[in-house]
């Protein structure tokens, strides 16, 4: 289970690159989302939601129809400025990260599947992971990655760390920020062992 | 009407010059000097003096504040100097100290290689307006061509088994640099078993792979490379289930007289 600080620590990360929205809005493949990337496949999900409407209370299933419908009725690939414009209701900062919280279970337990003894292996290197596995979801990660897989399994973290990068449009600086886990827990399991001889 | 409704027309050589300007105009963009009727010679066809043809998929008009109408190469050069719908923060510019974008032509003006949107959920829309920028670049500076080895339509079902492997939807970067270096592998489908197609327009079409989506639309046709020989504009969009990464991708491809696929160019 990630500790409370491993999700503090991750829901800053998702936030940064995946963007953090109050709003409605699509994501690339067309779906209405929420804050962190959280999916609403359906009215009634999102229905379910705290959201509120411009004088802060809370918004009618009827009102959060009508966002949800107007949202879906958009092209994908659009920035937030856009979406904002088609909805009247937000959802508050509480409920997002509960809902980014969730997400972040899920997502552990997707990856306890992929790699059984996910749970002993350091928190740099689990961050990593979550942050692959947000990004290129449970399937992509398990079957489309051999060499970087191979090197988890195996602990390898420096050779885990030298195939993490993916490829365009992900940006340096989040390839980096992965790479640089692995590395720090490259470094610490060389150290531990110079320590033990 | 749509497009492949009028290449229907061609195909069956019922349409004379002055009708099939008309349709297309009105159907399609295009900018057409016909002068005469179809032929075909050994899989080539010898078409008559035919400039850039474009598809809904061209998507530049959508992306601009105002309404435009775009029926000449010339009307989508105008598109270039006019607002898109929203500005957007980008840094590795051309120019120092230009950071907000909010045309094609400012982004002409401070493209470099590793341009992007400052936020990385923002890359998305970033690589939508720019794809479709460099797609209006291409289609306005279009030379005629005269002759095409182009089938009548490209999405299908099984276009996946002849385009080449840079289609291929690979996030790993080391797993790209092994795919690439493999002689073996030549198409896409040699990467990504296509489990599902689903098309979606005449020119637009979804094909689902292992944990991977890719909508592939053909945006336009015309002589990109000045050859003489009738070339097509793709745009590939790759998502990922259950994943945010999101890419879109433009080739510019043409048929040999092999009748093999052949990659021009990624823009």
């Amino acid at each position: 289970m990630a500790t409370t600080e491993e999700k503090k620590t991750l829901r800053a990360k998702l936030e940064k690159y995946e963007g953090k929205l109050n709003h409605m809005y699509l994501d690339s493949k067309g779906y209405v989302t929420i804050g962190v990337g959280h999916l609403l496949s359906t009215v009634e999900e999102a229905q379910k939601l705290g959201f509120k409407d411009s004088n802060n209370l809370k918004a009618s299933t009827e009102a959060i129809k009508t966002d949800y419908d107007e949202i879906k009725k958009q092209p994908a690939n659009r920035l937030a400025v856009f979406y904002k414009k088609h909805t009247k209701l937000t959802l508050p900062e509480i409920d997002i990260n509960a809902l980014t919280d969730k997400h972040i279970a899920s997502f552990e337990g997707e990856l306890k599947r992929i790699y059984s003894d996910f749970d002993t292996y350091p928190v740099d290197v689990r961050l990593a992971l979550f942050d692959l596995i947000f990004n290129l979801g449970m399937t992509n990660l398990k079957n489309k990655w051999p060499t970087f897989n191979t090197a988890i399994k195996a602990k390898d973290w420096q050779k885990a760390a030298d195939n993490s990068s993916r490829a365009a449009p992900i940006s340096a600086e989040r390839n980096k920020y992965v790479k640089d886990l692995l590395e720090k827990a490259a470094k610490a399991k060389k150290d531990t062992g110079v320590a033990a001889l | 009407m749509t497009k492949s409704k009028i290449m229907f027309f061609l195909d069956k050589e019922i349409f004379r010059f002055p009708l099939v300007l008309l349709i297309s105009g009105l159907a399609i963009g295009c900018s057409a000097a016909n002068d005469g009727i179809s032929d075909r010679e050994d899989g080539e066809y010898s078409t008559p003096t035919l400039a850039a043809q474009w598809t809904d998929a061209f998507v530049l008009p959508g992306l601009l504040a105002d309404d435009v109408m775009t029926v000449s190469q010339q009307d989508i050069q105008t598109l270039f100097t006019k607002k898109w719908y929203a500005s957007i923060d980008v840094k590795n510019t051309l120019k120092q100290g230009i950071s907000t974008l909010s045309s094609c032509e400012m982004y002409f003006n401070n493209k470099t290689s590793d341009l992007r949107a400052i936020r990385d959920n923002e890359q998305s829309a970033f690589l939508e307006l720019t794809s479709a920028c460099e797609a209006g670049r291409l289609i306005s500076n279009a030379a005629p061509s005269s002759k095409t080895y182009l089938p009548k339509q490209i999405i299908s079902n099984d276009i996946a088994s002849q385009l080449p492997k840079n289609l291929a939807l690979v996030t790993s970067k080391s797993e790209w640099k092994s795919v690439m270096t493999n002689a073996s592998k030549q198409y896409w489908a040699d990467i990504n078993t296509i489990v599902e197609f689903e098309r979606l327009s005449d020119y637009q079409a979804a094909y689902l792979s292992d944990g991977g989506k890719q909508v592939l639309s053909e945006i336009a046709r015309g002589d990109f490379n000045s050859d003489g020989y009738e070339d097509v504009l793709l745009k590939i969009e790759d998502s990922l289930e259950g994943g945010s990464y999101s890419n879109i991708r433009l080739f510019g491809l043409t048929i040999t007289v092999e009748g093999k696929w052949r990659l021009l160019a990624q823009y």
